[in-house]
């Protein structure tokens, strides 16, 4: 998560967000339409001049979003696999297992970003990702709001990014609960950015 | 100079002034310091708290803050030195000091300023000091002519024949032989007054600004003094029962069902406790094999010591494994009964001195804690090896630590200064177990002696004064035991003295001598005979600990000195 | 594919995203520019032939292609300024009116104009407050005393209180100060607050 712009969340991107152009530079498989002149070099697989039709190429979001949605259907995309229906099935037997930073670390992002292209299973994914989301959520929310000063650096791995932003802000107000029970809560302290700087200072001299 | 109202002349004196609160490192102290610190709080006194562990340490830090600091408070520091002779001070500063050390030093306790002792009105101790006119006398200016002056021994020559003269100078020889002899009598023994932080909460509760609080570390420190043998039994019973009065005043209103306190407030209580050494957070079974008592009754350190140990648990009745498991998991009924049951199986095996009379804290539904626990924890903390051994001296911050742990019976660090002292208590155990197998501790006339050395494990326990002196209470309890009766009839009046390695690079040693166990009054007179027996050898001693029976020395010297010392006190 | 160089700025500010500043990439701002400077370049090719010949639309996907990157590499580095930025506007908050100078080092000539601007409009609004200005940067949270007690980190000599009386901070020493005279010291690291 980025500390000044957070991701814009839902279908929208927030132009400036570090997460959302992190997500957007992933790739999707598709096929051009038409052929382009000139930009050959774009598809390492061949040494031709040009792209023909048909070629087949995985192009980053926001050039697949552009290419799919101008009128005149330069491509057509598919779904990457983590969201085609083998990994949806796996995804409805039980959510809660799955290791989703490994299928993607924007999963949900970038799923909702694939809504956007025309695609046939659309409302399937949509609905997989509604339910995936909630029945994960249980878990999450129970873990970051009940371990308090464990190491949970191991929980964090098999979730997205939204998903981990949603666990540190439990594990904060978790930790501002504990401060505020001992009476710490209105200690000051000493400001992060300097205690790191200080910290890497240290062991530079170490 | 005494004050006689502590809240008139000394508290008044520094409301609207910022002070310099220099603070010993020993429960006692801190106990005081966090008391002052509540008070300070309450009337917005700017201060600045600073450790000092040794006289040169007092020296240093005063020289640093003098010029920002001209009000001074010395917490159970002080009082045993010539505080205007040592530190020079300039004519706006002013010293306030609040400290347990006896004997007063007779220049402390008569200047007419810049030095203010606050004491308890003990006239037991009052009486002590001997009376101003024995100690300062005036003369006519002729007579305070120096002898070896060349001009004047003319003057003397003539005069030799003038009878009066002569019988001036006579009298003057025996009055200044008998201030000598008075003198020597007062500062022959050291030993310990009324502690610190009572003095500081006596303070308090004349503001009428006493609270559960301030009363729980003024037990705190009390139980100190106690738990470190620097009072006798005596002594300790009777600040208890004061602090009882306190305490049955502040909490009265919880004996009424319909306006209790909350249970998130601090609750003090009394009772007759198990004098055994942190059993509420150990097992009880650990608990038995490292409490001076106990210890020292079963032996513990043999084989038949320890089968005792386990049939005396047997005619308690409470299974191995309750007794073995942490006391917070023992059956409840076990834990209930337990004092009983202690009591009761104690008498049979002639263990006396099992309970005390002492003071229990709780904070909500959990942290229990007893005040020698308390103790024990923040006595741990002050004296950390993991943060000596870094740089061979502290950087202090086990006096923040210290105090950290005291500030709240449910902070973190109290915990953790618990397990620091189970360290060190089973260090002591150890040690006392191999030094009486080996038969490390030897009888030399008029004192027994022993020494710590540099390869044994453990030893960098022993370098630091309080636990030296706790181990060589353990160890001169466990050995006085372990003696055959005969034998034993003339150990009970014997001192020791022990010598550990303090500064290994330095080549130093520390060495500490308490008195024996029979004497209850704790007073102890190796502060001098140490002064004289350096002075006799001209080892290179430092009489640098604000106790006088602890010092250090250079190894080498360490042979005659001891020589010395017996000759002195045959 | 194009945007890969925009991306590495972006790729770089995120593995940095919660230490202090790194280092200004100037070189991959200046590559970044670069490549939009050619894909600009091909486009007005492209488009002039398209105007010409309106048969011929095979470079129209190519123009389209170009054109897209050329706004993502755009949106990169204005993201990789932008946050930038705003981690030093909160570097203000957090060490105060002067920077230390390693971390001075990692920002850019404008980035250091900008700082020093957004400095003195602070001040300016701050002391535009009030009849006698209100520091802002003072009690960030509601102080519930006017003094409190602190512990001091490190040696740092004397220091000098408003009434004119000194304290000298020496390390793990403790004491009772206002806490208006202690707040940014205790920001900075040197007093620690003891509750």
């Amino acid at each position: 998560m980025s500390l000044f712009c957070p991701p814009g969340g839902g279908m929208t991107e927030n132009y400036l967000s570090i997460d959302d152009i992190l997500m957007s530079s992933e790739k999707i498989p598709s096929s051009f339409q038409v052929s382009v002149k000139g930009l050959g070099f774009l598809d390492p697989s061949t040494h031709k001049k040009d792209i023909d039709v048909g070629t087949k190429m995985d192009l980053p979001l926001w050039l697949a979003g552009s290419l799919a949605h101008s009128r005149r259907k330069f491509i057509t995309t598919d779904f990457t696999k983590p969201y085609k229906s083998t990994y949806r099935e796996i995804l409805k037997a039980d959510a809660s297992v799955v290791d989703l930073h490994k299928l993607g670390p924007h999963f949900y992002s970038f799923g909702q970003q694939l809504l956007t292209l025309e695609h046939g299973e659309s409302i399937l994914l949509a609905k997989t990702l509604v339910l995936a989301f909630s029945d994960r959520f249980r878990r999450i929310m129970d873990w970051s709001s009940n371990a308090l000063g464990c190491d949970t650096s191991q929980r964090m791995d098999g979730l997205d990014e939204v998903e981990r932003t949603l666990y540190r802000i439990g594990q904060k107000s978790l930790q501002s609960f504990h401060q505020w029970e001992v009476g710490q809560s209105r200690k000051l302290e000493t400001s992060e950015f300097v205690s790191r700087h200080r910290k890497r200072k240290r062991d530079a001299v170490d | 100079m005494l004050l006689t109202d502590p809240v008139k002349d000394f508290f008044h004196k520094i409301v609207h002034q910022r002070v310099l609160v220099m603070v010993a490192l020993d429960v006692d102290a801190l106990c005081a310091c966090k008391i002052l610190q509540s008070l300070f709080r309450c009337d917005n006194i700017q201060y600045t708290l600073v450790p000092v562990s040794k006289k040169s340490d007092l020296v240093r830090e005063y020289e640093e803050h003098k010029e920002q600091n001209k009000h001074i408070i010395l917490l159970n520091c002080g009082a045993n030195i010539d505080l205007l002779n040592t530190l020079d001070p300039s004519e706006d500063v002013t010293f306030y000091v609040i400290d347990s050390h006896r004997p007063i030093d007779l220049v402390n306790f008569y200047c007419e300023r810049q030095v203010y002792l606050i004491l308890k009105h003990n006239q037991q101790e009052i009486d002590a000091i001997p009376d101003y006119d024995v100690i300062y006398r005036e003369y006519d200016s002729d007579e305070e002519e120096s002898e070896g002056d060349d001009d004047t021994e003319q003057v003397s020559k003539r005069r030799r024949f003038d009878e009066a003269s002569l019988m001036r100078k006579k009298e003057r020889r025996e009055w200044e032989e008998r201030r000598k002899e008075i003198i020597f009598d007062y500062e022959e023994f050291s030993y310990y007054g009324t502690c610190a932080s009572l003095i500081v909460y006596d303070l308090a509760w004349r503001m009428s600004k006493d609270n559960n609080e301030l009363l729980w570390w003024a037990i705190a420190g009390v139980t100190d003094q106690f738990q470190n043998k620097r009072i006798g039994r005596d002594r300790y019973v009777t600040g208890v029962l004061e602090l009882q009065g306190h305490m049955s005043r502040l909490n009265h209103a919880n004996e009424d069902e319909d306006n209790s306190k909350s249970i998130d407030c601090m609750r003090i209580n009394f009772e007759h406790d198990l004098d055994l050494a942190l059993y509420r957070h150990w097992s009880l079974f650990e608990s038995l094999c490292h409490s001076i008592s106990t210890v020292s009754a079963f032996k513990v350190w043999t084989n038949i010591g320890m089968k005792k140990l386990h049939q005396f648990l047997a005619e308690m009745g409470i299974p191995l494994t309750q007794c073995k498991q942490n006391y917070e998991f023992m059956d409840t009924k076990m834990r209930d009964n337990l004092q009983t049951l202690v009591e009761e199986s104690a008498l049979k095996f002639g263990l006396k001195n099992l309970k005390f009379q002492s003071f229990s804290a709780q904070y909500g539904f959990n942290h229990k804690i007893c005040a020698s626990d308390a103790v024990y924890s923040v006595n741990a903390l002050l004296e950390n090896i993991k943060l000596t051994d870094t740089n061979g001296m502290t950087d202090k911050s086990n006096f923040v630590d210290a105090l950290e742990g005291l500030s709240r019976i449910s902070a973190p660090k109290m915990k953790e200064g618990l397990e620091l002292a189970k360290l060190q208590l089973q260090a002591i155990r150890n040690n006392v177990g191999t030094f009486i197998d080996v038969g490390q501790v030897l009888s030399y006339g008029p004192f027994l002696y022993t020494s710590i050395k540099e390869g044994s494990p453990d030893y960098k326990y022993f370098s630091h004064p309080t636990h030296l002196n706790l181990f060589s209470h353990y160890l001169l309890q466990s050995y006085v035991r372990s003696l055959g009766k005969s034998k034993r009839e003339k150990a009970i009046h014997l001192p020791l003295v022990i010598c550990a390695p303090c500064d290994i690079e330095e080549g130093i040693s520390i060495i500490a001598g308490i008195p024996p166990l029979a004497d209850d009054s704790r007073k102890n007179l190796f502060g001098n005979a140490f002064i004289h027996a350096a002075e006799r050898t001209k080892s290179r001693t430092s009489h640098d600990y604000f106790d006088s029976s602890i010092i250090t020395m250079k190894n080498e010297d360490r042979s005659k000195f001891i020589d010395a010392l017996i000759t002195i006190m045959t | 594919m194009f945007g890969e160089k925009a991306l590495e700025l972006i790729r770089e500010f995120n593995r940095n995203k919660d230490g202090n500043l790194g280092p200004y990439n100037e070189d991959g701002v200046r590559q970044v520019l670069e490549e939009m400077q050619v894909l600009y370049e091909a486009n007005q090719n492209d488009v002039a032939q398209l105007v010409q010949d309106t048969s011929d639309q095979t470079s129209l996907t190519a123009v389209q292609i170009r054109h897209d990157s050329l706004q993502r590499n755009k949106r990169c580095l204005l993201a990789y300024l932008y946050n930038r930025l705003a981690k030093i506007r909160s570097l203000r908050w957090e060490f105060g009116s002067v920077l230390p100078p390693d971390i001075k080092n990692n920002m850019s000539e404008k980035e250091v104009q900008w700082f020093t601007r957004y400095n003195r409009s602070l001040a300016n609004y701050m002391r535009s407050l009030g009849p006698g200005g209100l520091d802002l940067t003072q009690d960030l949270q509601p102080p519930q005393n006017v003094y409190i007690e602190v512990r001091c980190v490190e040696d740092r000599g004397e220091l000098e209180l408003n009434d004119g009386s000194k304290v000298l901070l020496k390390k793990n020493s403790l004491h009772y100060l206002p806490r208006s005279q202690c707040e940014h010291l205790i920001r900075q690291g040197v007093l620690k607050h003891i509750t």
